[in-house]
């Protein structure tokens, strides 16, 4: 991508995402109805579940990006994962950080062990935190490369078995909300997070959480071509050391 | 503990003041925002000290090639 049409979709990202964001925060605050057994404290759920589902699309796309790496090796699918995995890990650590804000409240706790989904989600937090490591640990770009696909592939197993562990593993304090059926919902949350049957309260929850995880999405695209600029620079700054350097042995030799 | 937990939250009935949790709904919102504001700060930060470096790099080639010249 040229760089001034990076320029250009960073500064148009930058506006979609903003106008976005305030949207989402206008319909949360003003929108959303107030949940009867929780009170307010509820609205940080929209936010909560955006950024846990669009920080699981961003491990996904670092993924993909991964497995193309290993296919076809270019430089332009490593800076795609390492910028969609650093992104992801910015809205894990906000999604992990509003729900145990919410948990206080809610379960009179910041944090619980016993809850699948908080473990699981602690160690995909962990294993996409260790990929920087991996990184900063190799020296061949080549190798780093290579290696760090396979790592992030590889990762995404931490995401399915938060994803999936609430769906087997029965857990009480963190219900099934996206991809739940209604009959689970309302066994398991109908008293925590009100009725999700139909009904023009939950059909306004329902357009919050859309809204918030739109606004989510452009946050994502805007942090994407931000990021992926930065490398661009990165990689010019390394490409002109390596010609300081080399001037720099000529002269001495 | 935890199916305690979950039954003092079933048997709780409608809160009577829904704005007396607004203080963590505050505290939640500020600080996922902060960690956001940190990430577009640090993206910030390393994109001008990148520059800076671009720029003293490129200086750095065009003097060399001057006295060359």
């Amino acid at each position: 991508m040229e760089l001034t049409r990076l320029n250009r979709n960073v500064r148009i990202l930058n506006w979609a995402a903003f106008v976005t964001i305030s949207i989402a925060l206008l319909i949360v605050f003003f929108y959303a109805p107030t949940e009867r057994t929780m009170g307010n404290v509820q609205r940080i759920f929209y936010f909560h579940v955006g950024a846990a589902w669009v920080g699981a699309v961003a491990f996904f796309v670092a993924l993909v990006a991964g497995a193309v790496y290993l296919r076809r090796p270019s430089k332009k699918w490593d800076t795609v994962a390492v910028a969609s995995v650093e992104i992801g890990l910015v809205f894990l650590t906000m999604a992990i950080v509003a729900g145990s804000v919410w948990g206080k409240p809610a379960w009179n706790t910041w944090w619980n062990w016993s809850s699948v989904r908080l473990t699981t989600i602690t160690i995909a937090w962990l294993t996409y935190a260790a990929y920087f490591m991996l990184r900063g640990a190799i020296e061949d770009e080549e190798k780093r490369g290579r290696f760090a696909a396979v790592y992030v592939i590889a990762a995404f197993v931490t995401i399915l078995l938060s994803y999936l562990s609430i769906r087997f593993v029965n857990d009480l304090l963190h219900p099934v909300v996206v991809g739940g059926t209604a009959e689970a919902l309302e066994g398991q949350a109908a008293e925590s997070l009100q009725e999700f049957a139909p009904g023009v309260e939950s059909t306004r929850m329902v357009i919050s959480l859309n809204a918030s995880v739109i606004a989510f999405s452009f946050l994502y695209a805007a942090w994407m071509v931000n990021r992926i600029r930065l490398q661009r620079f990165m990689d010019e700054a390394a490409n002109l050391k390596m010609r300081v350097v080399a001037r720099l042995q000529g002269e001495l030799s | 503990m935890t199916a305690l937990t979950f039954l003092i939250i079933l048997m709780q009935g409608p809160i009577s003041d829904p704005n007396a949790t607004n203080n963590y709904l505050l505290l939640g919102y500020v600080v996922m925002w902060i960690i956001g504001a940190a990430y577009v700060v640090s993206l910030a930060a390393r994109q001008r000290n990148v520059r800076q470096d671009i720029e003293m790099l490129q200086q750095l080639l065009q003097d060399d090639e001057d006295t060359a010249v």
